[in-house]
């Protein structure tokens, strides 16, 4: 009894505060390697550069809750920051602009909940597609040159100008925020839990299973179209090759924070916990200055640390839950 | 209320329903029984909406329905409760049982006033020891089916369906879903009720039907009718005739046992059983659903945790940790899962009998080549020995019926040379002609010296085919029946514990 329990407590500090504990450690060593680095500018200043990453990871934990895979926000990043440029150099006109942008999003977030939520094809092999089919767009609408932009709004973004932080900053709250009532407050965040415990078992509930991926996939969407705005704006520029890597680093986050690859666990706290983790990770090997061969090294055992804590911890606490008594009124 | 009419359903190969009826009035319980593959599953997934009925109607307060979507068969009141919980075991219990219709509005939902009446639902049903905020992961499985029913009990219904919803639990809990079920009835809502435990249809019903191979074959009131007609109006002659041809007396068994089991527990499931296995003879092992025996077949496969106990194998001891751990003692696990033991469907037959055996056609010493004739020419001969029919040896495995890819199976272990052949219900979802079938090749299989070993709920089957009949109450050995003493009556009170175990 007594093992058990400490085992049982073992597993529970472990996977609540392993992955905390370890974001501490990293902490701890880049600070030992760079004295800059854990300074108010620089902790303001990680937020900023993985404003993209924090707020994809936002949409990408309500499909992994479902048991979905998103591949495409990298490119559609970059497909829809083209889109802003043009339109802002054609017309000069911002909310035109914005809207034009979010006019994108929905469409390849539309394009991609159709076919996996209506045609049935297994959402790793759509939005992989999606994945490369928006990409070649970017780079064909543009030649693969940069689109710089000119606007008022671009120096706001970069300022530190509301109450003295980043409206990026801001805008990542607030996205956290929504996502959290979202997720814990909508049937759309119910249902992705639904749909990732047991999808069949959730369509004989009476829910409109097919509705609820694509809405899915749209709220995704959403999201992306914010990362697009506060990734153009910090470039000042439609980039056709921005964010390579991007969905990848946020299904990490939403991994490494306890989210399940088959769907039916994870949420917002877990997920935050993941893109501080990995911002962490990213701006610290870079300031440090690696070359791109011992970053990317670097980076993937980290984040394979992280992962083998986590499954570690996760076996602990199911192995105890295995062993309670089943049936009669034990 | 509800009125089933002529319903006719098939599937390929088999006549899953024959014009079958059922009549239901409101505020009754009403049992629906019948044997395994008697058509109650369909006869109930044609009512909730699951399946489509090939020919009939039916009709519900006088009017005629037809459902094409389980949400359809909801919304108009009828409500099933399967055997397999359809529990969503990552949410809590009040999710579960408000989901799809959870409190607030189209976006936004009400959590609190979702939980407020979880609790409500659950004080009303006297379930006191579940907490609605509590995760279902967190319950064990008794508690789960209580969730269960009252996730149903809580929507607006007029038809409740129960499918086998003891078979998981105790007796105390038993009693307490009868009591919850007689506060349903009394408010109009019609209670159908499926079950194998005839005591529990003549304690609790009202009135009942019986199925047998898809036909209605009895409405009876339950309050007139003894255990003896009910038992009856299930077998039916002609089936109990045909089951008993299965079965030719055999050479002697081997004088010594091939396999010996001592104290074996599994887990929770299987308490302290020993028993032997010999050549030459097919034992069957029954007992009620969730008695033990599926468990104690599958920790000789090494896929079930918490194994105790010795099993000696020709008078050696053998530890079992995994199914090549089994393979390499000679002895090999049938399920009635036919995935799970490692079909794979989309590649051809003779492909999957070989495919544990690659080995043994290697070319040469050194090339590891495969001798495509020596492998073509095993697989020809398997599929003679046990009787597959299919187009040729190459023919994709899906497009095989379910009776000849239990059999590739089979063909597949025979090829390893395994000499100890396990089988959980081995004629499940196949149909009348294939059975037999099956059972031709178990009796050859026997007469060659192999020890076979079948796990079945279907009392004629094991009746029919096995030496001896191995009874599982509760997790114990509680009978051994001998093929000459064996009868339905006999084995319908041992697997219920009637006669060596108290009542209640």
């Amino acid at each position: 009894m007594s093992r058990s329990r400490t085992r049982l407590l073992a597993g529970r500090f472990l996977k609540d505060f392993g992955l905390p504990m370890m974001a501490v450690l990293l902490v701890v060593v880049f600070s030992a390697l760079d004295t800059d680095f854990l300074t108010v500018n620089n902790l303001e200043s990680i937020l900023e550069q993985n404003a993209a990453l924090a707020i994809v990871a936002v949409g990408v934990t309500f499909t992994i809750i479902a048991g979905q895979f998103d591949l495409s926000p990298g490119s559609v990043v970059a497909l829809c920051g083209v889109v802003l440029a043009m339109v802002l150099r054609g017309t000069g006109d911002l909310p035109l602009a914005l809207a034009a942008c979010l006019g994108a999003a929905l469409v390849c977030g539309l394009a991609n909940g159709l076919l996996l939520a209506y045609v049935g094809i297994n959402s790793v092999i759509v939005t992989l597609a999606a994945m490369i089919w928006a990409r070649g767009l970017a780079i064909g609408i543009t030649g693969g040159e940069s689109m710089p932009f000119v606007n008022p709004a671009v120096a706001f973004m970069n300022s530190r100008s509301l109450l003295g932080v980043s409206p990026v900053v801001v805008v990542v709250v607030v996205c956290y925020l929504v996502g959290w009532f979202a997720l814990n407050r909508t049937r759309l965040g119910r249902y992705a839990y639904a749909l990732g415990g047991d999808a069949e078992a959730t369509r004989q509930a009476g829910v409109n299973t097919s509705l609820y991926k694509l809405l899915l996939f749209l709220l995704s969407a959403f999201f992306v179209w914010i990362a697009t705005v506060v990734t153009a704006a910090r470039m000042s520029a439609g980039e056709p090759n921005a964010v390579y890597g991007l969905e990848f680093d946020a299904i990490v986050a939403v991994i490494i924070g306890g989210g399940s690859m088959t769907g039916g666990e994870g949420g917002i706290r877990k997920t935050i916990v993941g893109v501080v983790f990995l911002a962490i990770l990213n701006n610290g090997l870079s300031t440090m200055g690696m070359r791109d061969s011992a970053f990317y090294l670097f980076k993937g055992i980290v984040i394979l640390v992280a992962l083998i804590f986590e499954v570690i911890s996760r076996q602990i606490l199911l192995g105890e839950a295995a062993k309670r008594p089943v049936g009669g009124a034990a | 209320m509800l009125e089933m009419r002529g319903i006719t359903k098939r599937f390929p190969g088999v006549l899953a329903l024959d014009r079958a009826e059922l009549s239901v009035n409101g505020g009754e319980i009403h049992s629906v029984i019948g044997q395994n593959g008697a058509g109650k599953s369909t006869m109930m997934k044609i009512l909730a909406g699951m399946y489509a009925a090939d020919e009939g109607t039916i009709a519900l307060d006088g009017k005629v329905v037809s459902f094409r979507h389980p949400r359809e068969a909801l919304q108009k009141g009828i409500v099933t409760v399967y055997q397999e919980l359809s529990l969503l075991t990552n949410l809590t219990v009040a999710e579960n049982m408000f989901l799809g219709r959870e409190p607030g509005g189209r976006i936004v939902m009400d959590n609190r006033a979702m939980l407020r009446k979880s609790r409500e639902i659950l004080d009303r049903l006297g379930i006191e020891d579940i907490d609605a905020a509590e995760r279902v992961i967190d319950l064990p499985l008794a508690r789960r089916q209580l969730v269960e029913i009252a996730k149903a009990l809580s929507r607006d219904l007029k038809v409740i369906v129960l499918d086998e919803p003891t078979a998981a639990l105790t007796n105390d809990d038993t009693e307490h879903l009868f009591r919850i079920l007689n506060r349903v009835r009394e408010t109009g809502t019609s209670v159908i009720f499926i079950t194998h435990r005839l005591r529990e249809v003549l304690a609790h019903c009202d009135r009942g039907t019986v199925l047998r191979n898809g036909r209605t074959v009895a409405a009876v009131d339950v309050r007139k009718v003894t255990e003896k007609e009910l038992i009856e109006a299930m077998i039916g002659e002609a089936v109990e005739l045909f089951y008993r041809s299965g079965w030719s007396p055999r050479a002697e068994r081997s004088s010594e046992p091939v396999v010996e089991v001592r104290d074996l527990t599994v887990g929770s499931r299987v308490r302290g059983v020993s028993f032997e296995l010999y050549a030459g003879e097919i034992v069957g092992m029954t007992g009620l659903l969730g008695a033990g025996q599926n468990e104690l077949a599958r920790s000789f496969f090494g896929i079930e945790p918490d194994v105790a106990g010795a099993v000696f194998r020709k008078g050696e001891r053998i530890t079992i940790r995994s199914p090549e751990d089994a393979i390499e003692h000679g002895i090999c696990l049938l399920t009635e899962n036919r995935k799970e033991e490692g079909l794979i469907l989309a590649m051809s037959l003779k492909e999957n009998i070989t495919l544990p055996s690659l080995r043994s056609f290697r070319a040469g010493r050194y090339l590891p080549l495969l001798n495509a004739r020596r492998e073509r020419e095993a697989a020809a001969r398997l599929i003679d020995k046990v009787g597959i029919t299919a187009r040729s040896a190459s023919a994709k495995m899906s497009t095989l019926s379910g009776g000849n890819q239990q059999k590739a199976i089979v063909a597949r272990w025979l090829l390893r040379n395994l000499d100890v052949l396990l089988f959980i219900e081995p004629t499940r979802g196949i149909d009348v002609g294939a059975k037999a079938e099956i059972y031709r090749m178990l009796g050859e299989l026997a007469a060659e010296g192999k020890a076979i070993m079948v796990v079945s709920t279907d009392h004629n089957e094991v009746i029919g085919i096995c030496d001896r009949i191995f009874v599982m109450f509760k997790g114990r050995l509680t009978k051994v029946v001998p093929h000459a003493e064996a009868s339905e009556e006999l084995l319908l009170a041992e697997i219920q514990g009637w006669r060596s175990h108290a009542e209640g």
